[in-house]
């Protein structure tokens, strides 16, 4: 038996609102809906036609399968559009869609907190957008929190928006309130920042990807890529040259595949950025070449900001940024990181721009003087670095070494590289430990591969939470989390001395821990 | 209502000056334990898991061409198990505490890795009550207390039904009262 009571929205009777008319999606959306099927079509075509006298059963049955995906997926979507209805009342945003797994969902108007618009190229080529409307609530069913108008024409969407986020023109219908002060640009895109987008992880994750997509595909039509002359003639002048020749070569090769693919995913994702305050106060961000992007935060949504180094974009002084938000940081991946508010570029536009969203002459990140962390906390991470990842690799190379993979020596070199590695990385991790409350803001720092920063406003702290593993109670230490509606939902202060997190959550929060706070009571 | 009882000793501390306060605070200790009956709740979920675990075992040792480890297996994990069940619920009653003060709420949980947790009034959302068959049984009630965060929920396991109820409509009416959004 389960009770929920919602303390915020006091029951009242639910007004008899004008009856809105429910509205359908676009039908071109039936289209943009089956089109992804075009995408494997074209190489799947395109293989069968070069390599025809290669083709084989094989090849047939992935062809015939493919035929009736495309089949079913048409059919699933003509049902879709016909079961999807949706409206705009006075009070309320409603979703009602699914033919036997029916889902109703509504969301009032004034628990709208942000509203997304999205496009991506065929969306576009038909004229069409997708609207994510988001509550900034984290319920237990997360799905819940959001609903999304997946389809509908690009006017309409910018209609929509600004319906839903302009409240005080909620009774204009045609979304014209907006005043005629322009906004002001806090961020253009620069094409130096290409420099920093080859030093991140999708380089290489898209060098993976390419390659297993290439063999993936010919495996999957039961081409075999020795048959082909071409790749005969590579591998045999490959062989020929001397190893570290070939070696380079394909080294080099796969670099530039790399830096390449980074260049466009770059290209693609941030063409034409840009970065605004409207006249009312909400950030709006515009992005995206192919797929474009449209984030709106009111401004009262906003709670702060968090700086990501990773490790190679930290010897370049550089950073990425992303805004912590109410309604911000969901769970749908469609939408790719709509927090994000600068890719990687040099700090002091980093910093500049924290500030100007947060609405300050200087960002509290570069303010704020962080104390560090008690030495139990160095102690920690050196037993990390030195002992347990050392056993892990020592582990792995023993289970290679078990199976007759490797020489037994592995075990040893491993170890010992790994602990030659960690204890390094283990004092950066301690030195980038570090917390403070600087004016209106708590300021916390941590990590060692991916440094983040975050500044998050004391008043948007929803409550706090310690933590005590059984190590850290021997070592003084706790880990202190401050909830929050933005993100993740917490920012964590790891391993920090428990009078001192005691006393800074206090500070943040005066009053609200002290109560719980005496020696405790005897038992009765 | 019981939420007052404990105002008296605790507003001398208010007095001290906030620039000596950090040293002198101590892990949050909420002063209200959970209902005697709890211990009983939690032993007879450890017994419902823990017995049929137990007898299974036997069962498949008395078998007849049962493999020969399984007579050990079953005298090693039996202590272990009636142990685990008949002690932690007792552990659980000492560390799980909860108060509400006149500005939040906070309760403390865990055996290996100990937690407290405090919300204040001002960004409750929902108040969440949860009554299992075998809550009903024994007259319990959980509370859970969310927030906008997806990361704190306070919950409060094993409070008497009435008590529950009443702690809910109270919280329920001083969060109306102060209103806020709730983010």
């Amino acid at each position: 038996m389960r009770t929920r009571t919602p303390v915020l929205d006091a029951p009242e009777a639910p007004r008899p609102s004008a009856e809105e008319a429910w509205q359908r999606l676009h039908p071109r959306m039936i289209v943009v809906s089956v089109s992804w099927l075009v995408g494997p079509a074209v190489p799947l075509l395109g293989a069968i036609f070069v390599a025809r006298d290669l083709l084989n059963a094989h090849g047939l049955i992935v062809l015939g399968s493919y035929i009736v995906v495309a089949g079913v997926q048409a059919g699933h979507e003509w049902v879709r559009y016909r079961t999807t209805r949706f409206r705009i009342t006075d009070d309320k945003v409603e979703l009602h869609a699914g033919l036997f797994f029916r889902t109703d969902k509504s969301i009032p108007r004034d628990r709208v907190r942000s509203a997304d618009l999205t496009a991506n190229p065929v969306h576009r080529l038909f004229g069409l957008a997708a609207v994510k409307v988001g509550t900034g609530q984290h319920t237990a069913r997360s799905e819940d929190d959001e609903l999304v108008l997946d389809g509908i024409s690009r006017e309409q969407a910018l209609q929509f928006r600004a319906l839903l986020l302009n409240r005080s023109g909620a009774t204009n219908p045609d979304g014209s309130a907006a005043s005629p002060a322009l906004p002001v640009p806090l961020a253009r895109m620069r094409w130096s920042w290409a420099r920093y987008a080859p030093l991140t992880v999708t380089t290489f994750a898209g060098v993976l990807a390419v390659v297993t997509g290439v063999s993936k595909l010919l495996d999957t039509l039961g081409l075999d890529i020795t048959d082909s002359g071409t790749a005969r003639d590579v591998w045999d002048w490959l062989t020929s040259v001397p190893l570290a020749l070939a070696v380079a070569v394909v080294a080099a090769t796969l670099l530039a595949v790399g830096v390449a693919g980074s260049l466009v995913t770059f290209a693609e994702a941030w063409y034409g950025y840009r970065l605004e305050r409207e006249p009312e106060g909400s950030l709006h961000l515009v992005r995206g070449l192919l797929t474009s992007r449209s984030v709106s935060v009111a401004e009262r949504r906003i709670c702060g900001v968090e700086l990501t180094r990773p490790l190679p974009l930290r010897l370049l002084a550089a950073a990425r940024l992303n805004l912590l938000a109410t309604g911000l940081g969901g769970h749908s991946a469609r939408f790719s990181n709509p927090a994000q508010l600068l890719p990687a570029a040099p700090l002091d536009s980093a910093h500049q721009i924290t500030a100007d969203v947060l609405d300050e002459t200087s960002s509290p990140i570069t303010q704020a003087a962080l104390r560090g962390h008690p030495r139990p906390a160095l102690r920690r991470r050196l037993v990390r670095g030195c002992l347990l990842a050392p056993a892990g690799a020592a582990a792995l190379a023993g289970a290679g070494a078990g199976t007759g993979l490797l020489p037994w020596w592995t075990v040893a070199a491993a170890a010992l590289l790994t602990a030659a590695c960690g204890a390094p990385l283990a004092r950066d991790a301690y030195r980038g430990l570090g917390h403070a409350l600087h004016g209106d803001y708590l300021v916390v720092r941590q990590g060692t591969f991916v440094r983040r920063t975050v500044a998050l406003r004391r008043d948007r702290i929803v409550g706090w939470t310690g933590r005590q593993s059984y190590t850290q109670r021997r070592a003084g230490l706790c880990t202190l989390t401050a909830t929050t509606a933005a993100g993740r939902g917490a920012v964590r202060i790891r391993d920090i001395g428990v009078a001192e997190g005691l006393g800074l959550a206090d500070a943040a929060l005066p009053g609200l821990l002290r109560p719980f706070c005496d020696p405790p009571a005897e038992d009765h | 209502m019981p939420h007052q009882m404990r105002q008296s000793p605790r507003d001398g501390s208010e007095a001290f000056p906030d620039a000596a306060a950090p040293g002198l605070l101590s892990a949050p200790g909420p002063g209200r334990r959970p209902d005697r009956r709890a211990v009983h709740w939690w032993l007879t979920q450890n017994l419902l898991v823990v017995v049929p675990v137990l007898v299974g075992v036997a069962a498949l040792a008395l078998m007849p061409d049962a493999p020969s480890w399984l007579w050990p297996a079953f005298a090693v994990l039996c202590p272990l198990g009636v142990g685990y069940a008949l002690l932690t619920p007792w552990y659980r009653y000492r560390v799980h505490r909860w108060e509400a003060s006149t500005e939040a709420v906070c309760a403390t949980s865990g055996r290996f890795t100990r937690e407290w947790r405090v919300v204040p009034f001002t960004r409750i959302q929902t108040l969440d009550t949860k009554r299992g068959p075998l809550m009903q049984l024994f007259g319990l009630s959980a509370v859970t207390v969310t927030t906008a965060s997806a990361a704190g929920p306070v919950t409060i396991e094993g409070l008497d039904k009435d008590l529950a109820s009443a702690l809910v409509r109270d919280l329920t009416e001083r969060v109306r009262a102060l209103h806020e959004d709730g983010t």
